[in-house]
């Protein structure tokens, strides 16, 4: 067997046949790596490139370290998002407060508590809640969204335009009707069942095998989820008040709701369905290429399909069940995150955890306070911003 | 010694429609095999049988001995390298995390790309002439360069069999010739086994040791370039008028197109039956 090593070079006829045109992704859209890296598209390494510098190879594949300092990038990143969400509201609490508050909270030494008995409630049973949720919601939409269009291989799949967020309401809300809510696992358990009933129903009418174009996954995703917000405006209709929050809360998302066991719950599932997703990150980013391909580069892709699709189904499962369907974040975050880190999932399943939390605490924060003292649903915002994107991306992939 | 490739009366079906029947042939090892025929006479279905993508409906294929439809993808992967016509590049990929790709079936799940798995990427990148495109992203390639992307990926595989399916449909002539160039040495001096697709006749006689001409599934014939490319074979299979004549300098056949100018038929619409318009 020969070993790459020894691969002969080639007679060269003349100089370098390439434009030194440089496209990679440098500059801002890859600013960190970029930095790292000599200016790509220069001719390098080549001996007879007389009155050149002969610098290194140029680097452009993925480190553990860059996801490391990527991870830690967006962890600050997203640790100030949560901090300005925290002092924003209609309540005016200010930061010295609230630290002050949390660190006596937590009988931190030489603290004592400024905060009032009503301050107290708004920050411990509102806005903390409330934020804990966005970015876990944040957080599991735009996991989903980078297997979704991974593994469609359509950069315009995203939990709710698939049509996956409404089966996954669907589901809770059957489970909330039906009494099975009350068994444990049974609202996010259900949830996630009716998400993956509607990505395998995508799949199947988007195209037997192979090479599934672009507009039939998007048309069968507008299908399923005209189909599945008809049943949710039924089954919401025909249900009592009581059981049930309004047809809103399901339709157009909103974190006001959820209950702490609820949050902790879909932590839960986030945690497991991310697990998976990670594990088998290099998988996808092969299948990126095409599904023949990656067969023959040894990835096993019916088991890796499957194990992706629940998983994303899982997430999303959870996110639904605690906020609604929220549009549109699946859809934003990805395409940020691979614009400024590339497309190795390696490094864009966690930078797209991470930053689609923050994404989400940040359309949450101006959800509540741009009608101050009326609180608008998140899912309005990322709607309002989405779309337009949604148009965007269309035109140029187009 | 065992031949690295037998085919043994393979038959193919999709659905209802047969594609290939009683196909027999044997590749040895560090020879370069071409397989040649018009479009739909199941060329590439062949390679998708060798490669494991499709199962033989009859007959027997064995790689070192052994079925690929029976291994599994990453053992076969480690084995036979396929380049593709083409690929879709959808989201922003660099020619390096493509090329490094061909490096999945040496990792292990959690392992990262090693100095050795670098470095074979690189020295494949090199060979290929795509070293300096390395950080590139594949979207802003040329039809040939991102071949050549992909040839880089077949070769960081390091597999013992690489199948070409029209590996220079995009490149223009001097790159046509590099990569059947690389790719030979290669099969000379580390006993790589290619087989490789192609229509062009002549670069097949330049560069195969032996050639498969294929005719509606069924082998039509099998032998050296100056066997198997001869004018009354294209004429049987193509049915066109072709003159194969010597190269000067190879003396392996060559063959020129005649197109309307052929001396002793002239144009089918020449003779009288031009369409009344």
């Amino acid at each position: 067997m020969w070993k790459g090593g020894e691969i002969p070079p080639l007679p060269r006829s003349r100089e370098g046949n390439e434009s030194p045109k440089s496209h990679s992704r440098e500059g801002i859209a890859r600013g960190r790596r970029a930095s790292r890296r000599p200016e790509a598209g220069k001719p390098i390494h080549r001996k007879h490139t007389r009155g050149r510098k002969v610098l290194p190879h140029p680097v452009s594949h993925l480190t553990l370290i860059r996801i490391f300092r990527v991870c830690l990038l967006l962890l600050a990143f997203l640790a100030g998002v949560s901090v300005l969400s925290l002092v924003t509201g209609p309540a005016p609490i200010g930061i010295a407060a609230v630290f002050k508050g949390i660190l006596a909270a937590v009988h931190f030494p030489g603290v004592s508590d400024p905060l009032t008995g009503a301050e107290r409630t708004i920050l411990y049973s509102i806005r903390i809640p409330r934020i804990l949720l966005a970015g876990l919601v944040g957080a599991a939409l735009s996991c989903a969204g980078v297997v979704f269009q991974g593994l469609l291989r359509n950069p315009l799949a995203d939990p709710f335009v698939l049509g996956v967020s409404g089966g996954a309401a669907v589901g809770a809300i059957v489970a909330i009707v039906t009494g099975l809510g009350a068994l444990p696992f049974g609202i996010p358990g259900l949830a996630f069942t009716g998400g993956l009933l509607s990505i395998l129903l995508v799949w199947g009418l988007s195209g037997v095998t192979g090479d599934r174009r672009t507009d039939s996954t998007l048309l069968a995703g507008i299908i399923v989820n005209a189909f599945f917000s008809a049943l949710i405006m039924f089954l919401v209709s025909i249900t009592s008040g009581e059981q049930i929050h309004s047809v809103i809360f399901w339709l157009m998302g909103d974190l006001a709701m959820a209950g702490e066991k609820d949050i902790l719950l879909a932590a839960l599932f986030l945690v497991a369905g991310f697990a998976v997703m990670f594990l088998h990150a290099r998988d996808l980013n092969v299948i990126l290429t095409g599904e023949e391909t990656a067969l023959q580069l040894g990835i096993s892709v019916k088991r890796t399909r499957m194990l992706l699709l629940i998983s994303a189904s899982l997430v999303t499962g959870a996110a639904v069940s605690v906020s609604g369907i929220i549009g549109f974040v699946g859809l934003m975050v990805p395409h940020i995150v691979r614009m400024l880190f590339g497309s190795d999932h390696r490094l864009l399943l966690p930078a797209s955890l991470l930053f689609g939390g923050a994404f989400l605490m940040a359309a949450d924060t101006i959800a509540r306070i741009v009608l101050a003292p009326a609180e608008l649903p998140v899912g309005v915002v990322t709607a309002l911003c989405g779309a337009p994107y949604f148009a965007y991306l269309m035109k140029r992939s187009a | 010694m065992m031949p690295i490739l037998e085919l043994e009366r393979i038959g193919f079906k999709y659905g209802e429609k047969r594609v290939l029947q009683d196909v027999t042939l044997t590749v040895e090892k560090g020879e370069f095999f071409g397989i040649l025929g018009p479009n739909g006479s199941g060329k590439s279905t062949l390679l998708n049988l060798i490669d494991g993508i499709r199962l033989p409906c009859e007959g027997e294929i064995r790689l070192k001995g052994i079925a690929p439809g029976t291994m599994k993808r990453m053992e076969l992967a480690r084995l036979v390298a396929v380049v593709p016509q083409g690929a879709s590049w959808v989201f922003p990929l660099t020619v390096e995390e493509v090329v490094l790709m061909g490096r999945t079936p040496h990792l292990s799940r959690f392992a990262f790309e090693s100095e050795k798995d670098l470095a074979v990427a690189r020295s494949a990148m090199e060979a290929t002439e795509i070293l300096l495109l390395a950080a590139r992203l594949m979207e802003t390639l040329s039809g040939g360069e991102r071949q050549r992307v992909l040839i880089a990926r077949a070769l960081a595989q390091e597999p013992e069999v690489i199948l070409l399916d029209e590996p220079t449909s995009s490149l223009d002539i001097a790159h046509q010739i590099r990569t059947f160039d690389l790719i030979r040495s290669l099969s000379r001096s580390a006993g790589l086994t290619v087989v490789s697709v192609t229509h062009d006749m002549n670069l097949a006689a330049l560069y195969c040791d032996r050639i498969a001409l294929l005719q509606e599934g069924r082998l039509h014939c099998l032998g050296r370039p100056g066997e198997v490319i001869t004018e009354s074979h294209i004429r049987e299979i193509y049915g066109v008028s072709v003159v194969v004549d010597h190269h000067p300098l190879t003396g392996l056949p060559r063959v020129s197109l005649l197109g309307s100018h052929s001396p002793s038929q002239g144009s089918r619409w020449e003779s009288g039956a031009a369409p009344q318009l």
